[in-house]
């Protein structure tokens, strides 16, 4: 009759589930949430977009722009696209993601110009042939901690 | 048919009650199992919300006397159990007709004949292997079933629902009534005799191949075979007597206290393998089942 017994206190004790839709704090701050790409350093080098296994997220260049766009419904969020991000540029959100209903009403879109790579530890020399950098994004260091570029676990 | 009949058939407890009140049950079931697992479980108008959601489903097409089969079965099962539950008699009076408890029977069973027949033609071998389950399950416990109406019938000495109908003292009606009960969780498919319908083993059996509107049909049947069953059982103990908005509440209470009942049961135990459910209804519940039944008749012949 233990079996009696334990019903008899589920019932007085109360529901550990919720109703969806529910916001609750994610505890841990390595939570593989939604990719997040940081348009002013993004190069468009498209190796996310080749890494992807569900095709979640797709580059195409037309000249001198190109567009990324994320579709985290088809995102299985793997990490493998902030593993091969050179420029460190892509992140992911430590919070749930929201609730949809629509098929792509998460999708995310960024039109870009294409930039040039940015070589990590540029030498000396470089920098002296380079003096002009044309752009913010390529002038600025990439200081991304490595911890936050590997996937959780 | 009277007016008094057509009232029964269509409106209490027949049609435009037992639908909403089948899918209240279900949600009983559901919301009590539920927290006793400590589960939030569904809201109210969950099984409402399943059935119009399955009515809207587009589903695999499927040609020829089988595709007409399984659509014909799940529809027997609605009509036979809304005229089950159109027959009981919940109110007093002289409705009904000399012998109509075997109609009852008869009507209870028709939508277990009709998930065998389902799992046959839908040519699923899961589908044939819970039809298999069913047709015995249903063997084992239509034994003590109709040996335990027939003590009430002997008890009562008459096979007239009305007449069978009332919380009579006579402990033959009330050992007929628990007999009843013991048979309820099989015939509705419920823990531990669940296993023509595991969905982790085979896939609910019968329904494996069913989607949208016919799978629909069969979980409205599902919520009549409830209303139907807890309702004869509820008529079977309600008091003589008292005015008729009583008897409909009174309908409904105690057939929500079986659901709550039936649920506590389904969510203490686990799912019986096919031997150990028809030891249990065969060796013990038969046993007494045919104890009872003779010692009933010999009572009415003696005295």
């Amino acid at each position: 009759m233990n079996i009696f017994r334990l019903i008899f206190q589920n019932l007085c004790r109360g529901p550990v589930s919720f109703r969806l839709p529910h916001k609750h704090e994610c505890t841990s701050d390595q939570y593989r949430g939604l990719i997040v790409n940081d348009a002013e350093r993004c190069v468009g080098c498209g190796l996310c977009a080749y890494v992807c296994p569900t095709a979640a997220i797709e580059v195409t260049r037309s000249g001198e722009t190109y567009r990324w766009a994320y579709d985290p419904g088809k995102c299985t969020f793997c990490g493998r696209c902030l593993e091969r991000c050179k420029p460190h540029t892509l992140s992911m959100e430590s919070q749930l993601p929201p609730l949809y209903s629509t098929e792509g009403e998460l999708r995310t879109v960024l039109d870009m110009v294409r930039k040039r790579p940015v070589r990590p530890a540029a030498a000396p020399a470089a920098a002296v042939d380079k003096p002009a950098a044309a752009s913010v994004t390529e002038a600025a260091p990439v200081t991304t901690p490595a911890a936050s570029t590997e996937p959780a676990v | 048919m009277n007016l008094s009949g057509l009232i029964h058939f269509f409106v209490f407890p027949g049609l435009l009650f037992a639908i909403p009140a089948g899918w209240f049950y279900v949600w009983g079931e559901r919301k009590a199992v539920a927290r006793m697992q400590r589960r939030i479980g569904p809201p109210l108008l969950q099984p409402f919300y399943d059935f119009v959601k399955l009515l809207g489903k587009r589903t695999p097409s499927r040609h020829g006397i089988e595709a007409d089969l399984l659509r014909l079965w799940p529809a027997i099962s609605v009509l036979s159990m809304i005229g089950a539950i159109a027959m009981l008699p919940v109110f007093p009076g002289g409705r009904g007709f000399s012998g109509d408890a075997v109609l009852l029977v008869a009507l209870l069973e028709l939508p277990s004949i009709c998930f065998i027949l389902a799992g046959f033609t839908s040519g699923s071998i899961y589908g044939e292997i819970g039809a298999i389950r069913e047709a015995v399950l249903s063997v084992a416990n239509n034994l003590v079933f109709l040996l335990s109406i027939v003590t009430i019938a002997v008890t009562e000495r008459t096979f007239r629902l009305t007449d069978m109908a009332g919380g009579s003292w006579n402990p033959g009606h009330w050992i007929g009534v628990f007999g009843i009960l013991l048979c309820i969780p099989a015939k509705l498919r419920l823990n531990p005799f669940s296993t023509s319908s595991a969905e982790q083993e085979i896939y609910s059996g019968p329904l494996t191949e069913y989607a949208g509107a016919a799978l629909a049909m069969w979980e409205l049947a599902h919520g009549l075979e409830w209303v139907a069953l807890t309702g004869f059982v509820t008529t079977l103990v309600v008091p003589a007597g008292g005015p008729w908005w009583f008897r409909a509440v009174y309908f409904v209470v105690v057939s929500f206290a079986q659901v709550l009942l039936l649920s506590t049961i389904a969510a203490a135990t686990a799912r019986f393998t096919l031997q150990r459910a028809i030891r249990f209804y065969w060796r013990w519940a038969a046993i007494l089942a045919v104890l009872i039944a003779s010692s009933a008749v010999y009572m009415r012949y003696r005295g």
